[in-house]
C-alpha cells in the first residue's frame, strides 16, 4: 500500500465513497480514501454521515450520534455518497440527463480493482480495445478500425472533450437488436470520473448515460462505481446491471495486468497511436494540473 | 549499448539461467517467466525459434503474457497489436489497419539458448559463452521444477548443508553430483526455482523422478519454514 499524500489539488476535490443505496441503515462502514481511513453510515434518519473513525470504530458497528466526528463534508449525488478531504472549492460536475423524468438511473455495480485510478479512466475513455476485450459485445476483431474523431479540453469546465467518436459495435447495449455504428462523446470532467454518451438503441434522438466514479482507495487501487442513465422501459434492473457487470469483468484482468500500475505522464514512456488522441489529451490534462496522485509524472 | 554498459551491469546480470523447461513452451502457448526481478513473455515459434521479450506492451503497459502466441507473431490481448517472432518488431495495429507500424517499435528482448530440457537466458544482451556450464548437463531428464519462497542464496546455502543428497557446489547457483544436476533460477530477491536434470541410467524412470521430487520438496519446506522462523 502506497503512503504517499495525495496532491493538494486532489485533496480539495469531492470524491466518491459508494452508492447511497448499498448503505444498510444505522451500520458504521469502514473505508479507505487517498490512503487515509473514513467511515460513513446512514441514521435513522436517512442522513449520511462521514466522519475520520477513530481506533475503536469498528466495520459493521452500529452508528451512534457520539460517533460521526471530527465530521468530514457530503454531498449525495447521482445517487452516490461524496465527500473530500481538504476543501472543497466548488460544486460537483454537471450531469443533466441524470434528472430527465424518463431515464432509468441504476447503480451497476462497484468493483474493486488492482489498479491507479487514471489507468481506469484511460480504459474507459479507448475504443481501440473493444473488439479485443469485449469481442462480440462492443467491437468485432474484423472491425478494428479506430476512426479519426475530436478531443479538446473545454475551456469554459475545464474537462477534457472527446466527441464524433464513432464505433461498429455488434451488441452496444442491452436493447440493441444487431450490429450498429454507435457514436460516442466523452467527458472527463474529474481526475477520476468519466462520462460516456452513446447513441440509444430504443430512441435515436436521445443519448444514453454511463458514468465511471472512481473512488481511490490508494495510489494502486481503486473501488469503480458504474451509474446507467439510460432511456430503456424494456429491460429489467437486474438484466441492465448484468450487462454491465459483464462488460467490466472484461476490462477488470486487463486492468490488473497492466505495468506499472500508476500512469506514466511522460509522453515518451508508452507508445501512443492516433487513436489515443483521447488519452494524450488526459495525459495532458493530468500533467497540467500538477496531479502526481496515481500518476508517474515526467521528469521536469 | 555504450562502451560504459559493462561496467554499470547489474550483479548476475552477465549470468545464464535457466528461466522454462522445454516442456512448458508448449504448442501456441506464451509462459510467464521471471529473471531478478525481471518479468519475461517466453514463447516458441511455430518454427521452434524461442522469444524471450520483456512482459510488457509498449503500447499501455498489458502483460504480454495474457496474449496470444499465433505461431509466428504474438498478438497482445489489450489492443490486438502484433510482434513478430525473432525481430520483436510490431507488424500491425489494428485500429489503424491501413497504416503500417513505424519500424521503431519493437520490443525489449533478451537472448536464449535451448539445451538439455531448459530455456536459458541472461538478463545483460550477451552472446552465449562457448563454454557454457550447461554442457555439463546430463542428458535425460529433467526434474519437476520447486518454486521456493526464500531468495536463491538461501536455497542455495541449504542445498550445501543438505544431508540427504552428495552434491557439490560447481558455481554460486549451480550444483552438481553422481549423474545430476541442479540450477537454482532467482526469480527476485524473495523467491527462487530449483531446476533439475538426471542422467537417464535406464532404471524405473518414475522412480527416480519421484525421489529427488521428495527431497527437493523436503529442502522446500525447511527454507521456507526457517524464513518463517526468521522473520
Amino acid at each position: 500500500m502506497s503512503e504517499k499524500r495525495a496532491d493538494k489539488v486532489v485533496l480539495d476535490m469531492w470524491h466518491v465513497l459508494g452508492a447511497i443505496e448499498d448503505m444498510p441503515p444505522g451500520k458504521v462502514r469502514l473505508t479507505q480514501l487517498l490512503g487515509e481511513p473514513v467511515a460513513l453510515a446512514k441514521d435513522g434518519d436517512g442522513t449520511v454521515h462521514v466522519w475520520r473513525p477513530g481506533p475503536g470504530t469498528v466495520h459493521g458497528q452500529r452508528f451512534e450520534p457520539s460517533l460521526g466526528t471530527p465530521p468530514l463534508p457530503v454531498r449525495l449525488d447521482y445517487g452516490y455518497v461524496w465527500t473530500s478531504l481538504g476543501t472543497p472549492n466548488s460544486k460537483l460536475f454537471a450531469i443533466p440527463e441524470y434528472a430527465e423524468p424518463d431515464r432509468r438511473n441504476v447503480h451497476c455495480a462497484t468493483f474493486k480493482v488492482h489498479v491507479s485510478a487514471p489507468r481506469a479512466v484511460e480504459n474507459f475513455l479507448d475504443m481501440g480495445h473493444f473488439p479485443f476485450v469485449h469481442t462480440n459485445y462492443l467491437g468485432i476483431e474484423a472491425k478494428p478500425e479506430v476512426k479519426d474523431y475530436t478531443v479538446e479540453i473545454s475551456p469554459e469546465r475545464d474537462e477534457v472533450l472527446a466527441t464524433r467518436c464513432k464505433f461498429f459495435q455488434p451488441m452496444a447495449a442491452l436493447s440493441a437488436t444487431g450490429g450498429m455504428e454507435v457514436e460516442y462523446i466523452y467527458r472527463v470532467p474529474h481526475p477520476y470520473c468519466a462520462i460516456l454518451y452513446k447513441s440509444c438503441p430504443a430512441d435515436e434522438t436521445r443519448l444514453d448515460v454511463i458514468t465511471l466514479f472512481l473512488q481511490p482507495i490508494d495510489e494502486e487501487h481503486i473501488a469503480a462505481n458504474m451509474l446507467m442513465s439510460i432511456v430503456d422501459h424494456e429491460s429489467t434492473d437486474t438484466a441492465i446491471k448484468a450487462f454491465q457487470q459483464k462488460i467490466f469483468g472484461q476490462d477488470k484482468p486487463i486492468l490488473e495486468n497492466q505495468i506499472p500500475k500508476r500512469l506514466p505522464l511522460d509522453p515518451r514512456a508508452e507508445m501512443p497511436v492516433k487513436a489515443d488522441k483521447s488519452s494524450i489529451t488526459y495525459r495532458r490534462w493530468l500533467s497540467d494540473k500538477g496531479i502526481t496522485y496515481g500518476t508517474i509524472p515526467a521528469a521536469p | 549499448m555504450s562502451s560504459a554498459a559493462p561496467m554499470s551491469t547489474p550483479p548476475l546480470h552477465d549470468h545464464w539461467f535457466p528461466i522454462a523447461t522445454s516442456d512448458e513452451l508448449p504448442f501456441r502457448h506464451v509462459y510467464h517467466a521471471e529473471l531478478l526481478g525481471q518479468e519475461l513473455a517466453v514463447w516458441r515459434a511455430d518454427d521452434g525459434y524461442v522469444n524471450v521479450w520483456e512482459n510488457r506492451c509498449l503500447h499501455r503497459g498489458v502483460r504480454l503474457s495474457l496474449g496470444h502466441n499465433l505461431g509466428g507473431q504474438l498478438k497482445c490481448q489489450y489492443h490486438g497489436w502484433h510482434y513478430a517472432s525473432r525481430t520483436s518488431g510490431c507488424t500491425y495495429i489494428p485500429a489503424h489497419p491501413e497504416n503500417a507500424p513505424a519500424r521503431l517499435i519493437c520490443n525489449r528482448t533478451f537472448p536464449a539458448v535451448e539445451r538439455h530440457g531448459f530455456v536459458w537466458s541472461a538478463l545483460a544482451g550477451i552472446e552465449p559463452p562457448s563454454s557454457l556450464t550447461v554442457a555439463a548437463v546430463p542428458e535425460g531428464l529433467v526434474l519437476r521444477s520447486i518454486p521456493v519462497n526464500a531468495s536463491a542464496q538461501a536455497v542455495a546455502d541449504a542445498l550445501e548443508a543438505a544431508a540427504d543428497v552428495a552434491l557439490t557446489r560447481a558455481a554460486s547457483f549451480e550444483f552438481s553430483g553422481d549423474g545430476l544436476s541442479i540450477f537454482l533460477q532467482p526469480v527476485d530477491a524473495q523467491r527462487a526455482i530449483i531446476r533439475g536434470a538426471l542422467a537417464d541410467k535406464g532404471g524405473d524412470r518414475i522412480t527416480a523422478l519421484r525421489c529427488h521430487n521428495d527431497w527437493m520438496s523436503r529442502l522446500r519446506t525447511s527454507v521456507e519454514t526457517r524464513r518463517g522462523a526468521a522473520a
